[in-house]
């Protein structure tokens, strides 16, 4: 009965109409910036932060996270269309959407991948009420060298991930690790690293930094070319709706797209792109007609935009129960509620159930919402892909100037965001990847805390982390997924995101 | 040309590393038996140098110094420069924005951006006279953040 109990505070909370409102303002956000390529989910989330700061929590946390998973729907409209993935989450929807659009089949084809998208996520969330429970019951009984192990293993899987050189991701952790160790020491007090500066006594804030290594850096690379032209199928409404023998083709790519979405999303690091991967590669693999894939099959529309949503909403587990932000935009969204006064974690659930409750059931709302704006807005979407990118690029470039800017009143925070945004595009052209380094910044006092805590406990012994059994279990797991491409791969090379 | 760049950027990530050892090492590693505030700098201080010198070694060992899955070319002449132009025009919103104030810095950030191409300065100057004032309205007016009035102080 507790579900039934958790499934009526949730709606309760969800249905007041100031937080119906904010949800609404979130996932049209989302889609917007799930549209527009050079925007993405976490520098919105970044950006819309300081907006929230007049709203209480729990309105801002429902926005909030209506951006994150509105962006997952919007990403395949563009996907299909122009071939231009909104998101990295939709690449996979563009192989065989983009063919369908070729074919004149676009309106199925952006019909099953919005209804795709809802029972994905609808799925998701019901298992999130199921699985939150007992997983933050059990995270509540972690004490320091559990929670330092857990993050730890947050890291490793982040940077194993996150695709591209290991060696990279593992430098951009220690990066983020060393950044977040700016400001304020929390044990001692002790200023670090912040040369007189009053401004960075608090630390570097997430959300410059990720408007600096996210925003900008997809701009610039955006701005290397000459503007062109964006050429956009038209499609018509009425077409939208799948036919019989569409479904009949999809309703297994969207069932196995729900549970393999769900699954490879719990895992720190996997839940933006692998989903899809994986969901695309199963499906070819399964399907009587192989050959077809690539050529405009629907199967390989619905399967990876299924997974894509289910495994977005699953990484809220991990954020919800652990404290464990799985990609960049769910950490600054912890980032957010940090600012609100609330760590995610075992403890949100008890603390503030209204929170915790109504934000899930603000995503039944809003996944709800997003299949009836999707569908008959894509001319509006269509529309917006058609404003040039050298007048866009500008106006986002200002916005991200004024969010930065507004977050303090202070110079200090562009001139990080200016810094990051350099840094962030020579790191893209190397290769490095910046998920890793924004996940250390944000869990990094706490990690550091409960690192020293745990070693203050056992007088500086590093013992502690192997005799305790569920910290020894994510340590040497960790460290198993570390060595491991130096054993099997020389030069320490993993080549992620092939899928196949 | 790639392990070129890759030797750079070892050499510059070690060098952070090396730095934050310094001011952990400063700050105290350890005081009286336990981990103190430089501990966590200096010990992930380390891990990056050592990090960086696998990835320099491996690229000396690595004959074949072929590119990494997301690597990208530099970009040259006409793209570097507007990538350029673009920098310096972040960089000079910074440094200007308090004293000219948000009005005259958004409106002179947004000709340079949109003069990235050639067009004609009519079109220019409405657009950087719309978006500004589109701002102005929103983010001061509507969302009243605290934007500086610098020059036009009213």
């Amino acid at each position: 009965m507790d579900f039934l109990a958790h499934l009526q505070m949730a709606f309760t909370v969800a249905f007041e109409p100031m937080n119906l409102l904010m949800c609404f303002i979130g996932v049209l956000c989302g889609t917007l910036v799930g549209v527009l390529p050079g925007l993405g989910p976490s520098t919105t989330i970044a950006l819309l932060l300081p907006v929230t700061f007049s709203l209480s929590a729990v309105q801002s946390f429902i926005m909030l996270a209506g951006i994150f998973y509105g962006a997952l729907y919007g990403g395949s409209t563009t996907s299909i269309l122009v071939n231009i993935p909104g998101e990295a989450s939709s690449v996979m929807t563009a192989v065989d959407g983009y063919q369908m659009a070729k074919k004149g089949r676009a309106g199925p084809a952006l019909g099953i991948s919005a209804f795709g998208s809802f029972i994905g996520g609808t799925f998701a969330i019901i298992l999130i009420m199921l699985l939150a429970p007992p997983l933050a019951r059990m995270a509540l009984k972690f004490a320091y060298p559990e929670k330092a192990a857990l993050i730890f293993f947050g890291f490793t899987m982040v940077t194993y991930l996150s695709g591209g050189s290991l060696i990279k991701s593992l430098m951009m952790a220690a990066a983020g690790v060393l950044l977040s160790c700016v400001g304020t020491d929390l044990i001692t007090a002790t200023q670090r690293f912040t040369f007189g500066i009053l401004e960075l006594s608090d630390g570097i804030g997430i959300v410059p930094v990720v408007m600096g290594l996210f925003g900008i850096p997809e701009i610039l690379s955006n701005l290397e070319k000459p503007s062109r032209e964006v050429k956009v199928f038209e499609t018509k409404t009425s077409q939208l709706l799948p036919s019989k023998q569409d479904w009949k083709e999809s309703s297994g790519p969207i069932a196995r797209g729900s549970i393999l979405g769900f699954l490879v999303g719990l895992f720190p690091g996997a839940g933006g792109v692998l989903p899809s991967f994986f969901s695309y590669a199963l499906e070819r693999r399964l399907s009587k007609h192989p050959e077809r894939f690539g050529k405009g099959e629907i199967a390989g529309v619905a399967g990876p935009e299924t997974a894509n949503n289910a495994g977005g909403q699953a990484a809220f587990i991990p954020l919800l129960t652990l404290g464990l932000p799985c990609t960049p935009a769910l950490a600054v969204l912890m980032g957010a509620l940090m600012i609100h006064g609330l760590t995610p974690g075992p403890l949100l659930m008890r603390e503030n159930p209204q929170l915790f409750w109504g934000a899930i059931g603000s995503m039944y709302v809003g996944n709800a919402m997003l299949v009836l704006l999707n569908l008959p807005l894509i001319g509006l979407w269509v529309k917006l892909l058609r404003v040039p990118y050298y007048l866009l690029s500008p106006l986002i470039l200002v916005i991200c100037l004024i969010g930065a800017y507004s977050l303090n009143n202070s110079v200090v925070e562009l001139l990080i965001m200016v810094i990051c945004g350099m840094l962030g595009y020579v790191m893209n052209k190397y290769g490095y990847p910046a998920a890793p380094l924004v996940l250390a910044l944000v869990l990094g006092p706490m990690f550091e805390e409960s690192l020293r805590q745990s070693l203050i406990m056992s007088r500086g012994s590093l013992a502690v982390f192997f005799t305790r059994p569920i910290s020894a279990v994510l340590v040497v797991i960790s460290l198993a997924l570390l060595i491991s491409p130096i054993i099997f791969r020389k030069g320490g090379r993993l080549q992620g995101g092939d899928g196949l | 040309m790639f392990r070129d760049r890759d030797v750079k950027s070892s050499l510059f990530w070690a060098l952070i590393g090396i730095l934050f050892c310094i001011g952990g090492f400063h700050y105290g590693i350890r005081r009286s038996g336990i981990p103190g505030p430089g501990f966590l700098p200096f010990v992930t201080g380390i891990i990056l140098v050592a990090l960086s010198l696998i990835l320099l070694i491996s690229r000396f060992l690595d004959r074949g110094g072929r590119a990494g899955p997301k690597e990208e070319p530099m970009p040259g002449g006409l793209a570097l420069s507007r990538i350029l132009i673009v920098l310096g025009a972040l960089c000079l919103y910074v440094l200007i924005l308090e004293p000219l104030g948000f009005m005259v810095t958004t409106f002179l950030f947004m000709i340079v951006l949109l003069r990235l191409e050639p067009r004609k300065w009519m079109f220019i100057l409405l657009v950087s006279i719309g978006a500004t004032a589109f701002f102005f309205v929103l983010f001061k007016v509507l969302l009243r953040v605290p934007l500086p009035s610098g020059l036009l102080a009213y």
